[in-house]
């Protein structure tokens, strides 16, 4: 099927103004991908607040950074959420994680003794993975990256991000177990 | 038999996990395929296996919340505007964004899995002897600071309070056609003790001028105060281009005493200075108290364990690693009867630097028993009850902990931020109607320096007092010296981008002159306060304002002229904004019947073709300013 050309030019012009710091351009923009993005950075950050840091980092430099983007329409959203993965990481290893907002420093105030006896879900069971355990499953189940490009991205072995993903998945297996 | 044969010889768990990410014809061909395809429990565990990666996918992730972009669209909006200006040119080791955000090299330990195990135990002569290479062959200077194009050292290193500094600046490439440069420098002393004067601006104090010496560096000399602690630095060369740092290592001087020993004061101060977190400098900072204060928290409770300093030394720290030391400081400082408010302060910052918040807040609670005064109290308290907040806990036991912060702030000699922070907004949030009104009284009162910017809700500007007390502040900030925060183009800043940033602050200021002149019933005046504004506003380069054509909006229509009013309104709240997902529909429907849609449309329309016109001239002229550079 051959892309309507007239989506091109809308996406061209609206990239323009993107990249003229045109807040209109940005907050259509916002609109569109602004739930995909707050979701990656809430899904590898962990938590809300970061994640807003998160997105608010990556409009931040998005005008920026749109001028190195040459796809089209159809390849933005996926560039998107790849600059979304890499803003969260660096958000991550630059250690400005918000304290007051990390999952699982904060689960100890909170956490029943009985806890283990409630059915955790995924996303709380991933809560409670070490954060580079975590990122890793993150980025090879739900972004689906290979080996090679989160050893790149995390700056890590290719051996080392296996056995992190194969020790994610086991705690996951043995959280979700141990919690029915 | 075969059973059990089968449950003896299971593949590892990790070898069935990496079997899960096979395709189906690489599975069958594996040797643990066929194992799979014949046991009924290994297929399951695999089935498990990929059942994660679906669930994780499937699982419910909550969107952006509403009223996200209410919220960031000015941020982004103000630093769109304010990082306009061309950036020095990269440093070699700064990493683009296309590309992988390694910013520190993680170093790898081997993982001793089964399969290694005897490998490892048979290498360990060879891996002893490799290490002690690697630490020879890792004493290397530091990358920042070896790739970056300039160098500034100060001698004496560490100066003593009231002694004198030399400076020898080797200039970048860009400073180097200029004979005369200008040290500016930024006190931190006994009286000065705040993050604040730093981060956002404050009073820079001309040190010393400095001259080109016969081997091209620059060189001068300056005295520092009697009360000196730390300081930083800024070079400004005579087209006001400022430079402040040789590569990412801010140039930063930490006071000392007769011998050139550091200072614990001047350490704490130092770290002190949030302009510089995650910096070389900072890291510097926390290595010389580790060095020569071991004993005390502040050099480990920020410190991270891994510095890629080489393998022989990050094992080395790896063994003091940061929750072995929380362990040995906790268990000290805890049987301590009394202990000061430097040392609480950094067990806070520890505990939640080890992720542990309920010791963070066991330290929190003896900083504000034992030293409610000091002005670290009401921040960390306020920190506190925030972990409650985010945690979702009920209003009702979140309430409790709301009247000692407001004790906490009569008591303490913190003073007001310069914006809405944290512990305004929990008291706003939680507090009876006159704790919040106090706190938005306070806010301005007790407001670090002249405001341009009000800190408060512009719905506390219908209470007459308080409205009083945010003109003074507002007209007192117009009348001072307008200084940009150190954060508005680190490295480089062009007077002509600074100059744009306080006439913005200036056109915020006049835009919330014209809401009081207005409640107060001076409508003339507030419509000739919100045209300025709007003026300041274009001519700072900002094709759109809310706030200026808000102001000037709500003045027509006290004057009686609802046409005008709307067609204010129509630009404040323009279509594509975030003002106007919730400023547009409420103002349509505030004003009536007495605009016609019709009208609304054609408003709306010339608008959005308005701002787009400015944008293109304002492009343009970018363009030029560019070429002209």
């Amino acid at each position: 099927m051959t892309p309507d050309p007239g989506v091109g030019a809308v996406f061209r012009s609206r990239l323009e103004r993107i990249q003229a710091n045109d807040m209109t351009a940005l907050g259509e923009l916002f609109a569109d991908h602004g739930d995909m993005v707050f979701r990656t950075a809430r899904r590898l950050t962990g938590n809300r607040a970061d994640a807003e840091d998160v997105t608010q980092e990556l409009f931040v430099r998005l005008p920026g950074a749109t001028r190195g983007f040459t796809g089209s329409a159809t390849t933005f959203p996926g560039w998107l959420r790849r600059v979304a993965v890499r803003q969260a990481l660096m958000y991550l290893r630059g250690g400005r994680r918000r304290r007051e907002v990390s999952v699982e420093s904060v689960s100890a105030l909170t956490m029943r003794s009985d806890s283990a006896l409630e059915r955790l879900s995924i996303d709380a069971a991933l809560a409670r993975l070490p954060i580079e355990h975590r990122t890793v499953f993150l980025l090879k189940e739900v972004e689906g990256y290979d080996h090679a490009e989160i050893a790149e991205l995390l700056g890590i072995s290719i051996a080392n991000s296996e056995v992190r993903l194969h020790r994610a998945r086991r705690q996951l297996r043995d959280l979700l177990r141990g919690s029915r | 038999m075969r059973r059990n044969l089968l449950r003896v010889l299971h593949p590892a768990f990790d070898t069935l996990s990496a079997y899960a990410d096979l395709s189906e014809i690489d599975g069958a061909k594996a040797r643990v395929g066929r194992h799979v395809a014949r046991c009924a429990e290994c297929r399951e565990v695999v089935q498990e296996i990929r059942g994660l990666g679906t669930a994780a996918r499937e699982a419910d992730i909550e969107g952006a919340p509403a009223g996200l972009w209410a919220r960031l669209g000015p941020v982004v909006a103000r630093a769109a505007a304010e990082d306009a200006a061309p950036r020095e040119t990269p440093k070699p080791d700064a990493v683009p964004w296309d590309v992988a955000p390694s910013l520190r090299p993680t170093r790898h330990w081997p993982i001793p899995t089964r399969r290694s195990f005897v490998r490892i135990i048979g290498g360990v002569a060879v891996a002893a002897a490799a290490l002690i290479a690697v630490a020879l062959g890792t004493g290397r200077t530091p990358a920042l600071l070896a790739s970056s194009p300039s160098r500034m050292t100060m001698t004496p290193f560490r100066p003593a309070p009231g002694g004198t500094v030399h400076v020898r600046f080797a200039p970048p490439p860009r400073l180097a056609g200029s004979d005369e440069l200008a040290l500016m420098g930024q006190y931190l002393t006994d009286s000065r003790h705040s993050w604040k004067d730093y981060y956002f601006g404050g009073v820079y104090d001309s040190l010393a001028t400095l001259h080109r010496a016969s081997d091209g560096a620059m060189v001068g000399d300056f005295t520092v105060p009697a009360d000196f602690k730390a300081a930083s630095f800024v070079v400004f060369d005579p087209r006001v281009h400022r430079f402040e740092a040789d590569g990412m290592y801010s140039w930063l001087l930490v006071g000392g005493d007769s011998r050139g020993r550091p200072a614990l004061g001047s350490l704490l101060a130092a770290l002190s200075l949030d302009g510089l977190y995650g910096s070389a400098a900072r890291s510097s900072v926390l290595d010389t108290l580790q060095r020569y204060f071991p004993d005390h928290p502040a050099g480990y409770a920020t410190a991270k364990r891994y510095r890629g300093e080489g393998v022989f030394a990050d094992l080395l720290k790896f063994f003091k690693g940061a929750e072995r030391k929380y362990v040995t400081f906790n268990s000290s400082l805890e049987r301590l009867p009394a202990v000061d408010a430097d040392r609480l302060a950094a067990m806070v910052d520890f505990g939640y630097e080890i992720q542990e918040p309920t010791e963070a807040a066991k330290w929190t609670r003896r900083l504000v028993r034992e030293h409610p005064t000091d002005p670290r109290a009401l921040p960390a308290y306020a920190h506190m009850v925030h972990e409650l907040e985010l945690k979702e806990f009920p209003r009702d036991s979140i309430l409790p902990y709301i009247p000692l912060l407001d004790s906490l702030f009569e008591l303490s000699s913190y003073s007001a931020r310069p914006y809405r922070s944290g512990e305004y907004e929990l008291v706003q949030r939680y507090g009876d109607v006159s704790m919040r009104r106090r706190w938005a009284l306070r806010s301005l009162q007790r407001a670090p320096g002249p405001l341009l910017s009000l800190n408060i809700e512009e719905e506390w500007l219908r209470d007459r007092e308080i409205r009083d007390v945010a003109a003074q502040a507002l007209r007192t900030g117009l009348g001072a010296q307008c200084v940009p925060p150190r954060w508005l183009n680190r490295n480089w800043s062009s007077a002509n981008r600074n100059e744009q940033y306080c006439q913005r602050l200036r056109a915020s200021a006049r835009a919330s002159l014209s809401t009081i002149a207005l409640l107060d019933g001076q409508s003339p005046h507030a419509l000739a306060l919100a045209d300025s504004a709007i003026a300041q506003y274009a001519a700072s380069g900002l094709c759109w304002t809310n706030s200026g054509h808000r102001s000037r909006g709500e003045a027509l229509l006290a004057l009686g002229d609802t046409t005008a009013a709307a067609n204010e309104f129509a630009l404040a709240f323009r279509q594509g904004t975030w003002q106007a997902s919730e400023g547009h529909a409420a103002i349509v429907k505030r004003l009536g019947g007495s605009v016609p849609s019709g009208k609304w449309a054609a408003f709306d329309a010339e608008a959005t073709a308005e701002v787009a016109r400015c944008a293109r001239a304002a492009g343009v002229r970018d363009s030029l300013e560019k070429l002209g550079r």
